[in-house]
């Protein structure tokens, strides 16, 4: 992990919270959390605690995160607080590209349409570990993620192709999440060291 | 009954056109890859003028050479032409 430091990583969630007028809350602590993990719990979607650690949360513009940001742990590495401050600004352009009625639409009330938002957010994860490694994230482990979102296996089976048909487009020299771009421009600047070699 | 009928091909009219797919289906539409969702609508998977604009280059929708699905694809610059890159 040469160059990727603590400092590095509170710059970069700096640079795009500005970017993209977030703003972040420790998820442990938000009441509005405990509640959506209780009821997640309930409805047998994610168990609470794993909600409360193991997920970042974002609605509207803020971003919920059960880390320190810049201090690694065993869940959160230094380049895992990269890739999800990078998948949740996502979800802030997805939000601001629909309004808030047609995300919440999406996002809650259909299993597709929460699936296909994941998949696009997912698709950060995949193209800066594209540029970090030279190496295409497997479509299918990625969207097996989404499994611990209480959505459909044919969701699932579409967000794997989603991902799939991205991967290629990816591996040919795309970036196409604009969260994607902003990252990756901002990684060459700052930490170029963390780049894959080419060939 | 032709007020009935009229009223009839308004209906008609302010429907969406109903274009169910087969389910993880992908195609083209002009510039953009599809996949067909869970709810057999065709969804963007994404704009290929999108991915040029941030990738540099030109991109075009196309089926893949073994046809397992569509998405953007470069077009093939000159030797001394630059392509895009991260």
């Amino acid at each position: 992990m040469s160059g990727l430091t603590p400092g590095v990583v509170s710059e970069f969630w700096q640079y795009m919270l500005h970017r993209y007028g977030g703003s972040v809350i420790d998820k442990r602590n938000a009441s509005e959390m405990q509640l959506v993990g209780a009821l997640l719990g309930k409805l047998g979607v994610v168990d609470k605690d794993s909600f409360l650690r193991h997920y970042a949360t974002t609605i509207g513009h803020r971003i919920y995160i059960p880390f320190e940001i810049g201090l690694a742990t065993a869940d959160w590495s230094l380049w895992g607080q990269i890739m999800v401050c990078t998948h949740e600004c996502q979800h802030i352009v997805q939000y601001d590209d629909l309004g808030p009625i047609k995300f919440a639409w999406q996002y809650v009330a259909k299993t597709a349409g929460r699936a296909r938002l994941e998949a696009e957010a997912y698709r950060c994860q995949m193209e800066l570990q594209f540029w970090r490694t030279g190496q295409l994230v497997s479509a299918h482990e990625l969207a097996s993620s989404l499994k611990s979102y209480g959505v459909t296996d044919a969701d699932v089976q579409v967000a794997e192709t989603i991902l799939r048909m991205s991967g290629e487009s990816v591996k040919r020299g795309a970036v196409i999440n604009p969260t994607s771009r902003a990252a990756i421009d901002w990684l060459n600047v700052h930490v170029p060291e963390l780049r894959a070699k080419a060939g | 009954m032709k007020l009935l009928l009229a009223m009839c091909a308004l209906a008609l009219c302010a429907c969406e056109p109903v274009d169910h797919c087969r389910v993880n289906d992908t195609r083209c539409s002009g510039q953009t890859a599809q996949v067909c969702d869970s709810d057999q609508r065709w969804v963007e998977i994404m704009n290929c003028d999108e991915v040029a604009a941030q990738s540099g280059g030109t991109w075009t929708c196309r089926m893949l050479d073994d046809g397992s699905g569509h998405t953007c694809l470069p077009v093939e610059q000159d030797a001394d032409e630059e392509g895009g890159a991260q």
